[in-house]
């Protein structure tokens, strides 16, 4: 078990670099040149070179990506220049109100896509069956932006069931900084009411957000339980007279729990990629508005320090996914 | 299907009671039993159905739209943010222009995206995946290891830096999307052409001395465009959607382009009083890319079965 975990890890390490490469690339993409954009509109071609030659522009391609990965792994990830500060203190600001929703969405996906597969499953081809391969399409064509708009129409401008946007009311001050997540904090600090309003308004962006990953998740398990329930072993306890219940729940679920695991960790890797688009909607503090507001002011540093960290927490949850997958299936360790 | 061909008397010693050689005779019947089945996926059908009615809109769309002027931003500030009507059954937005004629035009430069960016990605995708497959190798290694850098980044986040490097306009996002879309190509094309090249056939090819640039041609890739087409057929959808993500964003389609991703963002501001602005070209997407999902489901279905159903 050991030599695989530790094969497993050394595996990042390529991966690792192959991100740094990729950023490196995609960094170097705009078709303006950053020293003149530097230098200014009035600036000569003398000083225009200066400046090239202080940031180290006029360097060989493979001498800057070794400074640019030396500047990563020391936490140098540049300046914004909206907000002034470096981009990694304004990534750690954000990063776990964007945790905070993802893992919210995850739960909701998870609890409600997962009874659900198992209904379509045993009702198969009968009407829940269908109806739920109706929802599933629907859930994964609808733009989450849009879908977002709607139930804000909805239930918060019409019916003022949730509040419209944001973490919390305006003006209302977060509670002491543990977690940096606003509704795990506000229960550790034990301010009940301030949890409750923090809870109220995660609830849309949460639900938006879950629809895509609960529809796949649905599908899933609806075909891992199909191919496990025609299994022999299935037969064999229905035969020694378990009820339907007990051999669904306790022996064909045991076995689907393999493989939707990866799909929980791919699911948490596209919620961190779509919450851009839910964090615009709601105006959800989180590094998918960051980097849309740095987008949207050619402020390009910003945008590649989410692009990084998002790769880096996908490949590590990917990791992480594996290691599961080791402990849980002995077969795979030996492979 | 009786195309009135018949075939002559003198043809191959094995022809049936219908006078077709037996291998016609069997992808006939295979093709029936294709549509059979295809036909009996009622939201397939339907899905068929609306992208067929898209298709003519956006062809024949720019020529019958109720107010062709509105469509390229002309500003008609007595007619601003009217709410639907018989005029304006979708509309006006916030410089008087009808909505339902820029959704309609719209349909156009979506569908578009859809194909351009299938296009783009499968170019890059099929080739690399074709050679990385055959070759095997340090080839395939290489190949695998940039596809698996591209395939960590969540695909929105790559897209929208892509374009944001680029610079905001509705060519930079397709290529961009097309960059994030190629590897599932590669991926693909791969894993065929690696179990593909194991069969006799390529072997007995081999030993005639078939060079194995025809060998990949002529004999292997024919075999692998339906799993290919069936994959494109569910991606067209999903590039749609990213493409009016970007717009939405806005870094892709720049106003006054009708692009639908665009329009739902402008309406954004004019929330709730103001709701058609952004309500129907969202529903325009979400119509479009359900009937692409349906469809590209019910193509699956038939080409596919054991897939995850």
């Amino acid at each position: 078990m050991g030599r695989y975990v530790v094969r497993r890890v050394l595996l990042i390490v390529p991966t690792l670099v192959g991100l740094s490469i990729l950023t490196f690339v995609v960094s170097h993409l705009m078709p303006a040149d950053p020293a003149k954009l530097a230098a200014g509109p009035r600036a000569t071609a003398d000083m225009v070179q200066t400046i090239r030659h202080e940031y180290g522009l006029d360097r060989p391609l493979s001498v800057q990506y070794v400074t640019y990965v030396r500047d990563l792994l020391r936490g140098n990830w540049g300046t914004s220049i909206i907000s002034q500060h470096p981009v990694l203190t304004d990534l750690r600001l954000y990063l776990p109100n964007t945790l905070e929703l993802v893992l919210a969405s995850m739960t909701i996906a998870i609890g409600v896509g997962v009874p659900l597969g198992v209904i379509a499953a045993v009702s198969q081809n009968r009407w829940p069956d269908h109806l739920s391969r109706l929802f599933t399409i629907s859930f994964v064509s609808l733009p989450s932006f849009w879908f977002a708009i709607i139930l804000q129409l909805t239930i918060a401008f019409t019916l003022g069931l949730l509040p419209v946007d944001g973490q919390l009311p305006t003006l209302t001050a977060p509670p002491h900084r543990v977690t940096g997540m606003v509704l795990v904090d506000s229960l550790l600090v034990g301010n009940l009411p301030l949890l409750w309003t923090a809870f109220q308004h995660l609830i849309l962006p949460a639900f938006v957000q879950s629809i895509g990953a609960m529809a796949i998740i649905t599908r899933m398990v609806r075909g891992d339980m199909l191919e496990i329930l025609g299994q022999d072993f299935v037969r064999t306890a229905r035969a020694k007279g378990l009820s339907a219940r007990r051999v669904v729940l306790g022996h064909a679920l045991r076995n689907a729990f393999i493989p939707t695991l990866t799909l929980i960790g791919l699911s948490f890797g596209f919620s961190l990629g779509g919450s851009v688009l839910v964090e615009t909607v709601f105006d959800w503090p989180g590094i998918g508005l960051y980097a849309v507001n740095a987008a949207l002011s050619a402020d390009f540093e910003p945008i590649m320090g989410v692009t990084i960290m998002v790769g880096f927490i996908f490949i590590v949850l990917n990791l992480v996914v594996d290691l599961l997958y080791g402990v849980l299936d002995p077969r795979i360790r030996y492979t | 299907m009786d195309l009135g061909i018949r075939p002559s008397v003198e043809d191959s010693g094995s022809a049936t009671a219908t006078g077709w050689p037996l291998e016609r005779q069997r992808s006939h019947e295979n093709l029936r039993r294709q549509v059979a089945r295809f036909r009996r996926n009622r939201l397939a059908v339907v899905g068929l159905a609306i992208v067929g009615l898209l298709v003519v809109i956006a062809v024949v769309g720019p020529y019958i739209v109720p107010y062709p002027g509105d469509t390229t931003g002309a500003i008609h500030p007595e007619a601003q943010l009217q709410a639907p009507s018989t005029a304006h059954l979708f509309g006006t937005d916030d410089i008087g222009d009808d909505i339902l004629s820029r959704v309609i035009v719209g349909s156009r430069l979506s569908l578009t995206v859809g194909v351009i960016v299938l296009v783009i990605g499968t170019g890059i995708g099929v080739p690399l995946g074709a050679v990385a497959g055959y070759f095997g190798g340090t080839t395939d290694v290489i190949i695998m290891r940039v596809t698996d850098i591209f395939l960590t980044i969540p695909a929105l986040i790559l897209a929208l830096t892509i374009a944001a490097a680029l610079g905001p306009s509705l060519r930079n996002a397709m290529l961009a999307i097309a960059l994030v879309w190629w590897p599932g190509y590669c991926r693909l094309t791969r894993g065929q052409f690696m179990s593909l090249r194991q069969r006799t056939y390529v072997e007995s090819a081999r030993v005639i001395g078939a060079r194995d640039a025809r060998i990949i041609f002529r004999h292997i890739l024919p075999n692998t465009l339906t799993p290919i087409m069936v994959k494109m057929s569910m991606d067209i959808g999903f590039a749609i959607l990213t493409a009016a993500a970007l717009g939405f964003i806005g870094v892709g389609a720049q106003p006054p382009q009708p692009e639908w991703g665009a329009m739902v963002s402008l309406g954004r501001k004019f929330l709730p009083n103001w709701w058609w602005y952004s309500t129907f070209p969202g529903l325009a997407i979400f119509v479009t890319v359900f009937a692409f999902n349906m469809l590209g489901d019910g193509l699956r279905d038939v080409f596919d079965p054991q897939g995850v159903r």
